[in-house]
């Protein structure tokens, strides 16, 4: 069976011919009812390699097929089986959620008993329905959020891509947005394409998590798959205050230390075969230079070694 | 379709729910028109953006023995006032020529296809009815008549207002005439200046006792008057229009920034129908905001022709330009904020130079600028509706605006596209 998407040589350069590439001939295969996300930092190319699969952004190069549909060659057709969720509010504020509901829903051809029934099923979904009639620019920023995915059901796509959809949420919303994907998911059989710099939601939702870095997919697998990649590794996580690059230096002589990174506000993360064991001989290091070590923490493997092993830098510096 | 029309009626619907846009578009641009049409109530010929009034003078004045032989005829001054006028402004103001055939010259006036505008009729007796005969000082009244088309009523009154400054500086014996004035004192036989000086006084208390009579008619028998906002109407509907749209295209950079444009994009709705369904809210708009300007100014006097047809065309047109123009601007600017700074000051400067605040004079040699403004074609066609013209005569008028549109708007939409590449 085909993949609902796949995604071949796509890249994208802004400002050719001397602009940066935001994306570097990325190749990925979706299958049907997957959940897959885009994990990097800030500025890595998820939202730019979405906005190309969504058709907002033309490819320099490459193509990718949606249902079989080419977004190069069909695009409308394509569009047809994409749901978007944009990390911004794309709403008018002045307008009620049903009036925007209604709206983008006339742009995906619903019309007449149809575009009613669908604009009351998402209202529903997102249980939104007794404040329907409310300007949205009334609403907090949770309910926002909720309209914004809302927007992106109407049709009943396929394929729903959400980019970013708990950026500055509250921990409550987050939950609920993270429910409201699985549940995309597991009731709707929906595909779910979803980015995100928080390595705890990739870990959470997907079936597969592809990693991209600096425009380039550097890693595609399941979450235990990518971790096993990295085998028995620890996480040590030491808060020195000062991070001198002699500290780091002499980390990295430790046996069993594969990888150590300092991020600007004085942590410092070591990834090692048997943690427990590298630690007393870190604190030694510290000691030894003057250094007081104001906190420890020891972590079992996750993506977020996944990436510090790829790349050397942790996913949020 | 549905998708355009949804497009169309989302744009009003915001347009028309949001009270800042409201006044912008629609009481702001009446009320000031109002204002400066009454501020403007005093002002004089050479601010309307009227040249080469169409007269004929038919002199018929046979003029008037002097006691000592010589002879005066003021007809042929007048005649020589109107087709070799005195100052350059004048000349700019009229083209008259000289007739010999009154009924002729009514009937040309009567035909409106002929472009003449007013007749001048300078009866035979006229030099004898306003010189002193003999040595009496007792002034007859000399009569001229002026015939005028009744649907031209500026150009009437401005042939009018000239014919009521020549006769006053008869009587006060002013520039050329009081010359004529001194020489029939002299013609009289009077040598002393004292008596020079008494007689003259006498001559132009005599004429400032009103010996011209300006006998006023048109071509339909109702006489109009003219309302100071029918001059400055043209102009303002047109930089309100300008401000207006210009500011209702900077809705597409907000939506930009809000991302609800990306979003329609996103959707299977084709880009240029997006554009399309945009442009077509904000000509909407235009179309209503000069449909109000021009009701509510005819409402309170403003003149803009009797070719309905023209009009609506006219208004089309102009509307047009001024969406695509929007549009470029649009195009142009990254921020709606600079919209505010930068849309109002261009659009300001574009109604300067067409004239829409005082005459173009100020440009000098380059008084071709003002033509490449949409402001001027949109002025100058209302204008020419205004003193009677029809829809053949501002054929060009709708041509050439329509024509800027559509540069404006595929440059601007274009543009706008390219830039929709984040």
């Amino acid at each position: 069976m085909a993949p609902i998407i796949h995604i071949q040589d796509l890249r994208k350069q802004y400002d050719p011919p001397n602009g940066v590439w935001a994306v570097k001939d990325v190749d990925l295969d979706i299958e049907e009812g997957e959940i897959f996300s885009f994990l990097g930092p800030n500025g890595a190319g998820k939202t730019t390699t979405i906005s190309m699969i969504s058709g907002l952004l033309t490819p320099s190069g490459g193509d990718a097929i949606i249902d079989g549909h080419s977004i190069i060659k069909e695009p409308m057709a394509a569009k047809e089986v994409i749901g978007v969720v944009p990390q911004e509010i794309a709403l008018y504020p002045t307008l009620t959620a049903r009036q925007n509901l209604r709206f983008f829903g006339q742009l995906y051809g619903l019309t007449g008993a149809e575009l009613d029934e669908r604009v009351d099923e998402v209202l529903d979904f997102i249980d939104l329905r007794d404040r329907a009639n409310e300007k949205v620019e009334k609403y907090s920023g949770g309910m926002k959020r909720r309209v914004n995915i809302g927007v992106g059901l109407l049709h009943r796509p396929k394929i729903v891509y959400m980019d970013e959809p708990t950026v500055g949420v509250d921990p409550q919303s987050r939950r609920r947005i993270l429910d409201t994907v699985k549940a995309l998911n597991r009731e709707h059989s929906m595909t779910v394409l979803y980015t995100t710099h928080y390595m705890e939601e990739a870990q959470e939702l997907s079936h597969r998590v592809g990693i991209i870095d600096h425009g380039e997919m550097i890693a595609i697998g399941a979450v235990g798959d990518l971790i096993s990649q990295i085998g028995e590794n620890d996480t040590l996580r030491l808060r020195v205050g000062e991070t001198p690059d002699k500290l780091l230096l002499r980390l990295q002589e430790i046996e069993g230390v594969t990888k150590v990174s300092a991020d600007q506000e004085g942590e410092i993360t070591i990834l090692a075969k048997r943690g427990r064991r590298a630690l007393p001989e870190a604190i030694t290091v510290a000691d030894e230079m003057g250094l007081r070590i104001e906190s420890v923490k020891i972590e079992e493997p996750d993506l977020e070694a996944v990436f510090l092993h790829l790349t050397g830098r942790a996913l949020r510096e | 379709m549905r998708k355009l029309l949804a497009t169309i009626w989302k744009d009003l619907y915001l347009n028309y729910t949001d009270r800042m846009a409201l006044m912008l578009n629609l009481a702001a641009p009446f009320l000031i028109s109002l204002v400066i049409g009454m501020a403007f109530g005093g002002m004089g010929v050479g601010d309307i953006s009227i040249s080469e009034i169409n007269v004929i003078v038919v002199n018929e004045d046979q003029g008037s023995s002097l006691p000592d032989g010589g002879a005066l005829n003021l007809g042929d001054q007048l005649v020589e006032f109107f087709v070799a006028p005195p100052s350059e402004e004048l000349d700019n103001l009229l083209a008259a020529q000289e007739g010999d055939d009154w009924a002729a010259a009514r009937a040309l006036v009567e035909d409106g296809e002929s472009g003449v505008v007013a007749a001048v009729r300078i009866p035979a007796d006229f030099s004898q009815q306003v010189t002193p005969q003999g040595m009496a000082m007792t002034l007859g009244q000399g009569t001229v008549e002026l015939y005028h088309k009744i649907d031209a009523p500026i150009s009437s009154t401005v042939v009018e207002s000239i014919l009521t400054g020549w006769a006053n500086r008869i009587a006060t014996g002013s520039i050329t005439t009081k010359v004529g004035i001194e020489k029939t004192v002299e013609r009289l036989g009077v040598r002393s200046m004292g008596v020079i000086t008494e007689l003259t006084g006498s001559l132009e208390e005599a004429y400032t006792a009103s010996p011209i009579t300006l006998e006023t008619q048109d071509a339909g028998g109702a006489r109009q008057t003219i309302n100071p906002i029918s001059v400055v109407a043209p102009g303002l509907a047109i930089l309100f229009l300008t401000i207006g749209l210009t500011f209702a295209a900077g809705q597409l950079i907000t939506e930009k920034q809000q991302w609800t444009l990306q979003r329609m994009i996103a959707t299977p709705t084709p880009r240029v129908m997006i554009l399309a369904g945009k442009m077509a809210a904000t000509f909407l708009s235009g179309v209503l905001q000069m449909a109000i300007l021009l009701v509510a100014t005819a409402f309170v006097g403003a003149n803009w022709g009797k070719d309905y047809l023209a009009i609506v065309l006219l208004t089309l047109a102009a509307v047009w330009a001024a969406t695509g123009l929007g549009a470029l601007f649009a195009s142009l600017v990254t921020k709606p904020e600079q919209l505010g700074v930068y849309g109002s000051g261009v659009m300001m400067v574009l109604g300067a130079l067409a004239g829409t605040f005082t005459s173009t004079g100020f440009l000098g040699d380059a008084q071709f600028l003002s033509q490449l403004t949409l402001n001027w074609w949109g002025i100058e066609g209302f204008t020419a509706l205004a003193l009677g013209d029809g829809l053949v005569d501002i054929a060009p008028h709708l041509l050439v605006l329509t024509l800027m549109g559509a540069v404006y708007f595929v440059i601007g939409v274009w543009r706008f596209n390219r830039r929709l590449e984040f």
